[in-house]
């Protein structure tokens, strides 16, 4: 469907970033600037969202040549994401602003805040690949100040971020260029990928890109460091709902961008997401607090968002993003509040804490019985019933910490899944210390190669040139024989050459 | 005035004017200061009015013919302009910063003798339409080179500044037999009669050996990170900005524009820049020396470059091309914070610093947004020339190398992200008080930074100049 031409869903993206940078440039005097900034970026961004209501409008100009055109799309099927994510920064906006969480140099957070909106909005409107991907791997600058808002300890936490996020993102950039050269289009509603060994590197790429966005396993290791060293509206905000919703939005593209996908591809995606809900599932049994239960539950919904990747557009999937982006924001906001009180006491944290516990359940058992309803192989299946048994994991990761709450005690499992627990428990199935260590080693090896090639240049040419000299110094001894034979043989080369040419 | 006539000032204003200032700085430092910006300013000035003409279609030129089939002339079409005008903005903006940077230290006017002019020589290699000029000024720059790197003249320096002029001159004396050989093979060593000739092999392999050696690629890059010792200005001139982009000017201006060359090298070129951009990210992440992580850092990101400009296909082409602007000034940003740091700290090794981003906010600030740029983050520059490149290559049918530079460009978030933590985040290694470089240094590492941003958000203008540059060259590669 194409739209109007309107510049309103530039503005979408225009507004929240021009008062980010105007509570950047605010005298640090001014009391509760950036708190008031936020709260009317996000209300001028929702105002203008809600002014979009039933319409179709696009707003597409030449950008950087070779089909990569600055093209934004809103439509009934992302406008409920673009308000969804407006409100959610303004929830987050209010509870920092009464908790009083949000940190002291809160300037340089709320104005974060704010270009992760305009980012995100970008994202969820953006209709051609390259603009999805340009406001998509912008996020690593609002997630960078953010974190780094948490105070001096925070910065290995930031890094941890934006070396994930860039992983994946980088891999997605190949997504897109796979995908891109086998539709011969970047532009996003008129891809029709074809289902060649190309397309489903595409395809996969792609969604190694979205997985990460989301927080799926294996890239949900830096949301543990992040929920201690990162303030809280940071971790409501960014993986709690901005993430969710980007994720699940470029996901609910895939049956529309693809015509279809290589079994493998597809198999690995499901694997993906199955194996992300099963772990989460385990994680969020021995959680032992609210935080970290807050992120395995997070992590689980991801997961099942993941295994209806390739199944389902439109409408179904805007909901359950909408869904899981508040069960998660609630999650982490509230999970920070009850640790902040110690002894979880506080009535309203709680309640929340447990009725978002409970979408997010909720969420990941859709996610699984609907896989098992479309039942496409018995492979799919499987994978289904795994991710199935990974949202009853988290149910009695749940009840288990209400029970504890109730008792007063550590949250202990249901159910005792032996050597495997305890290996999720230590390594929380995050890859970054072991690729850390892989390139510390890989680096290793590069400064010995470079060590190597710098001694040939030293030490190698210089010895080889000295003893070259030697030699031409020992030949010339002013024996006028040796001349004679000198000249000799440079004939016979000259001769030599000239015969050969 | 004619355009022969602006095309001899932008050659030997600075290289004439390189030569007068010894003689004035001995008379007064400010006016030698003074001239020497003005001589870098002037073929800036005049490269920016001839940027129209060099677009039409119609650029200015001139030849002389000489004895021999030899001639002596210049050509300022899109390309040509295109890296003249980046070689003398950029050599603006480190003349600039140089005053703040060298205030107190001797031989002053020998330095900025040879910046100005391995600037002139810049400018001679970008116009010149003979292959044995290209040599000629090549070497210069060879000279100049060698002199800023072993500036301060210690027996270490001088050892490391004999090192790259060995690699550099003795890589541009093999690429002389190349030219010689298209000589006797073709009769001249115009460049714009042997447009579209085809040459042997033999002889691209023999100028890509010189080219090699001064884009510092692997295995003839090891120069460049022994280079650190210069002053910092000089490193930035010679590491990002303009010394080894000579290398992958010359090799779209030969191998894209003028020869025809055989296809095996569309792929074997790639896949040296590859190894060259992975061996060298993976020493910047194990490097503790800031000059050489960025140096390292160069060498991975002329990889990408020369990716674009020999893979194939014009985004690919137009993304390389576009790449030798963002990266340069990107990473004379990065050298130029370096240097602050340096500058302040007396010490280069990272495990000594920390914590700096309390103290020294906008060099801080201005590291982390080149640092950005150069990892292709939107909304920066860097961001559009690495997809643009990536893209590219899928285009042109090599995904395998598109996959292993995506690897290269996730070890640039690595090595850039631990520098700038190392360097300003964290908990403080400092041993004495740190503070800002002064006026002009700063001033220099702002504007570069903000370049970095406002180049990719404004992206439009660089990508019409390098879309107009690539159908030029397209028409004429046709």
């Amino acid at each position: 469907m194409s739209g109007m031409s309107s510049a309103l869903p530039l503005w979408l993206v225009l507004i929240p970033a021009l008062f980010g940078a105007l509570v950047l440039i605010l005298p640090g005097k001014v009391k509760n600037g950036g708190l008031v900034g936020v709260f009317a970026g996000a209300l001028g961004a929702l105002a203008a969202a809600l002014s979009a209501l039933g319409q179709s409008l696009e707003f597409t100009r030449a950008w950087a040549g070779w089909g990569m055109d600055f093209s934004l799309k809103l439509n009934p099927e992302n406008l409920p994401l673009v308000i969804a994510a407006a409100v959610l920064t303004l929830v987050v906006a209010a509870w920092a602003g009464l908790s009083g969480a949000y940190p002291a140099k809160s300037k340089v957070f709320m104005a974060s805040m704010l270009f992760a909106l305009a980012m995100a909005s970008g994202a969820l409107m953006a209709n051609n690949l390259v603009a999805m991907l340009f406001f998509w791997q912008a996020m690593w600058a609002p997630v960078f100040g953010m974190i780094q808002a948490g105070g001096e300890n925070a910065w290995k936490t930031s890094v941890k971020a934006v070396f994930t996020a860039g992983a994946s993102d980088l891999l997605m950039i190949l997504g897109i260029g796979f995908a891109s050269f086998s539709a011969e289009s970047m532009t996003i509603d008129a891809m029709r990928v074809p289902a060649t060994a190309l397309g489903s590197w595409g395809f996969l790429l792609m969604a190694v890109g979205a997985i990460g966005k989301l927080g799926a396993i294996p890239f949900h290791g830096w949301l543990y460091d992040a929920s201690e060293d990162a303030p809280a509206p940071f971790m409501g905000l960014i993986p709690g709902a901005l993430n969710l919703l980007i994720g699940t939005n470029l996901l609910s593209k895939f049956p529309g961008m693809f015509d279809g996908a290589s079994s493998g591809a597809m198999l690995l995606v499901l694997i993906a997401g199955a194996g992300t809900v099963v772990l989460a599932g385990m994680l969020s049994m021995s959680a032992g607090g609210f935080k970290k239960l807050a992120i395995a539950l997070n992590v689980a919904q991801a997961g099942a968002l993941v295994l209806g990747a390739t199944s389902v557009a439109g409408g179904a999937f805007a909901f359950a993003a909408i869904v899981s982006a508040a069960a998660g924001c609630c999650l982490y906001l509230s999970a920070s509040q009850l640790e902040k009180d110690a002894a979880g006491k506080s009535t309203l944290a709680s309640f929340a804490f447990y009725v978002s516990a409970g979408a997010a359940v909720a969420v990941t058992f859709t996610g699984a019985l609907y896989r098992i309803a479309l039942y496409e192989s018995w492979l799919s299946l499987i994978l289904s019933v795994v991710a199935l048994i990974g949202a009853i994991f988290a149910v009695s990761g749940v009840t288990g910490l209400i029970r504890a709450g109730r008792d007063g005690e550590k949250s202990v499992p249901s159910f005792d899944l032996g050597r495997a627990q305890a290996w999720l428990d230590r390594t929380r199935c995050d890859p970054y210390p072991a690729a850390r260590a892989a390139f510390k080693g890989y680096a290793k090896v590069s400064l010995t190669v470079n060590d190597a090639i710098s001694w040939f240049y030293d030490v190698g040419v210089v010895w080889f040139v000295g003893f070259l000299s030697g030699l031409v110094k020992k030949a010339h001894n002013g024996s006028q024989s040796r001349y004679v034979l000198w000249v000799l043989a440079g004939a016979v080369i000259v001769i030599a050459i000239f015969a050969l040419s | 005035m004619t355009g022969p006539t602006l095309l001899l000032l932008v050659v030997f204003v600075p290289l004439v004017g390189a030569c007068t200032l010894p003689l004035i700085g001995k008379i007064s430092a400010k006016v030698r200061n003074a001239l020497a910006f003005v001589f870098v300013a002037i073929p800036f000035g005049l490269l920016i009015s001839m940027l129209p003409v060099a677009l039409s279609g119609a650029p200015y030129s001139f030849d002389i013919l000489l004895p021999l089939g030899m001639s002596f002339g210049f050509h300022a079409d899109g390309l040509a302009v295109f890296m003249a005008m980046i070689s003398s903005f950029l050599g603006l903006i480190i003349v600039v910063y140089s005053f703040g940077y060298l205030g107190h230290y001797d031989n002053q006017n020998e330095y900025y003798f040879y910046v100005v002019l391995f600037l002139g020589a810049m400018m001679g290699i970008t116009l010149t339409t003979n292959l044995i000029f290209l040599y000629v000024f090549w070497e210069i720059s060879a000279l100049a080179c060698w002199r800023l790197i072993g500036f301060f003249r210690e027996k270490e320096y001088v050892r490391r500044a004999n090192k790259a002029f060995l690699i550099t001159g003795g890589g541009a004396l093999v690429m002389l037999a190349g030219f010689l050989m298209i000589y006797f093979q073709h009769g001249t060593m115009d460049l714009l009669l042997l447009r579209g000739k085809e040459i042997s092999n033999t002889a691209v392999l023999l100028i890509l050996f010189g080219i090699l050696s001064k884009s510092a690629t692997l295995p003839l890059h090891s120069w460049l990170a022994d280079a650190g010792v210069a002053p910092t200005p000089a490193t930035a001139l010679l590491h990002a900005a303009v010394l080894v982009k000579i290398g992958v000017y010359v090799y779209a201006r030969l191998f894209v524009m003028t020869f025809h060359i055989d296809a095996f090298w569309n792929t074997a070129v790639p896949v040296i820049a590859a190894v060259s951009a992975l061996a060298s990210a993976g020493a910047a992440i194990g490097e503790n020396d800031i000059k050489r992580i960025v140096a390292y850092s160069t060498v991975s990101q002329i990889g990408f470059i020369f990716l674009g400009l020999s893979i194939g296909g014009e985004a690919a082409l137009a993304g390389g091309l576009m790449y030798i602007l963002m990266h340069a000034i990107s990473k004379a940003g990065l050298f130029l914070c370096a240097g602050i740091v340096e500058h302040s700290l007396h010490t280069k090794d990272i495990r000594k610093m920390g914590g700096l981003i309390k103290t020294m906010p906008w060099t801080a600030a201005s590291f982390f947004l080149c640092a950005f740029s150069v990892m292709g983050v939107p909304p920066f520059g860097g961001f559009f020339s690495k997809d643009m490149v990536i893209h590219g290559a899928i285009e042109a049918g090599h995904p395998w190398i598109a996959a292993v530079f995506v690897l290269g460009a996730v070890m640039t978030v690595l090595y850039l992200m631990r520098a700038f933590y190392r360097v300003f985040l964290g908990a403080s290694h400092v041993e004495h008080p740190a503070h800002e470089g002064r006026g002009t240094m700063e001033y220099s590492v702002v504007l570069l930074a903000a370049l970095s941003i406002v180049s990719g958000l404004f992206i439009y203008y660089p990508a019409s100049l390098v879309q107009a540059i690539v159908s030029q060259m397209a028409v004429i590669i046709k």
